[in-house]
């Protein structure tokens, strides 16, 4: 992201809930969250567990990694389910993508990810790239 | 339908409106972002201890496989391990072992058909353990220059003609 393209949006508001089976990759997600001020942030290990904390967290954002067990079932847009940011291998989730409101292909980046949130909890002008 | 049948449609209130706001305290400039690739950076130090203890899950599941190869579950153990690892390297700079982790993931996947694992299949897996090994071993960062690129090669050419 250049750096004309920073929306100067505040997320600090926002809560996010990350969704993935790798223990090491939730800490890293949580900590550019963290960084980038983001305040409330709910973790789940797999995507059933994500959608039975979906009615006590209340998220404005998920974030998914694709490779995590019952991702799909949190792209079925059950009810309640706030745009999901799908995170990605280098190969990308082709059978995924299109449910999801955004693809975030790793290695996660701070400028990256918040070009996303960005674009998804804003004005929607931010591109990622 | 009479009126009172009607279905009443309700819009939710647009809370993140209120949540996510432009400029003012909290908005993100250039510095938070680049403080936030700073943490990410700094992460790299736990990420050498973290993909170490993978190396040595993912070394014990290769032995339990070697033991028991038509136990459907070894392989389905040394998948998601070098899942993991293949998930975690390019976000800490080891973008190497990004690409051999999932060279052994889709040689795993190759492998579904397969009623019986051969040893040539085995030796397969017991590689690209090794090279994941080396990788860290050797400091092999980035996509690992020319010794990066012979090893990709190498495991490339093993699975095309493993798989083929």
């Amino acid at each position: 992201m250049s750096e004309g393209a920073v929306s100067n949006v505040s997320v600090s508001g926002a809560t996010v809930l990350v969704i993935d089976g790798n223990d090491h990759m939730r800490a890293l997600v949580r900590a550019t969250l963290q960084a980038l001020g983001v305040a409330t942030i709910a973790e789940a290990r797999d995507g059933n567990a994500a959608l039975r904390r979906l009615a006590a967290v209340r998220p404005d954002l998920v974030i998914c990694d694709a490779g995590t067990e019952g991702a799909g079932k949190v792209l079925e847009q059950a009810p309640g389910m706030p745009p999901v940011v799908l995170l990605t291998g280098p190969s990308g989730a082709p059978d995924l993508a299109d449910r999801a409101a955004a693809v975030l292909e790793k290695p996660v980046s701070a400028k990256k990810l918040y070009a996303i949130m960005a674009g998804i909890l804003g004005d929607g002008t931010v591109s990622p790239d | 339908m009479s009126d009172t049948d009607k279905p009443e449609i309700i819009t939710p209130p647009n809370a993140l409106k209120a949540k996510v706001k432009v400029g003012g305290a909290g908005a993100v400039d250039m510095a938070v972002l680049e403080q936030a690739e700073q943490v990410i950076a700094s992460m790299a130090d736990d990420y050498l201890d973290w993909v170490a203890q993978d190396l040595k899950n993912l070394r014990a599941a290769y032995e339990t496989l070697r033991a028991d190869p038509n136990n459907a579950e070894n392989l389905e153990r040394i998948f998601q391990i070098s899942h993991d690892i293949k998930g975690q390297g390019g976000s800490f700079g080891f973008r190497l072992i990004t690409q051999a982790g999932n060279s052994l993931c889709r040689f795993i996947e190759s492998l579904a058909n397969q009623e019986t694992l051969t040893s040539a299949h085995l030796d397969a897996v017991g590689v690209h353990v090794d090279t994941m090994t080396l990788i860290i071993a050797e400091d092999l960062r980035d996509d690992g220059g020319a010794k990066g690129g012979a090893l990709m090669s190498g495991l490339n050419k093993m699975v095309e003609k493993l798989s083929g």
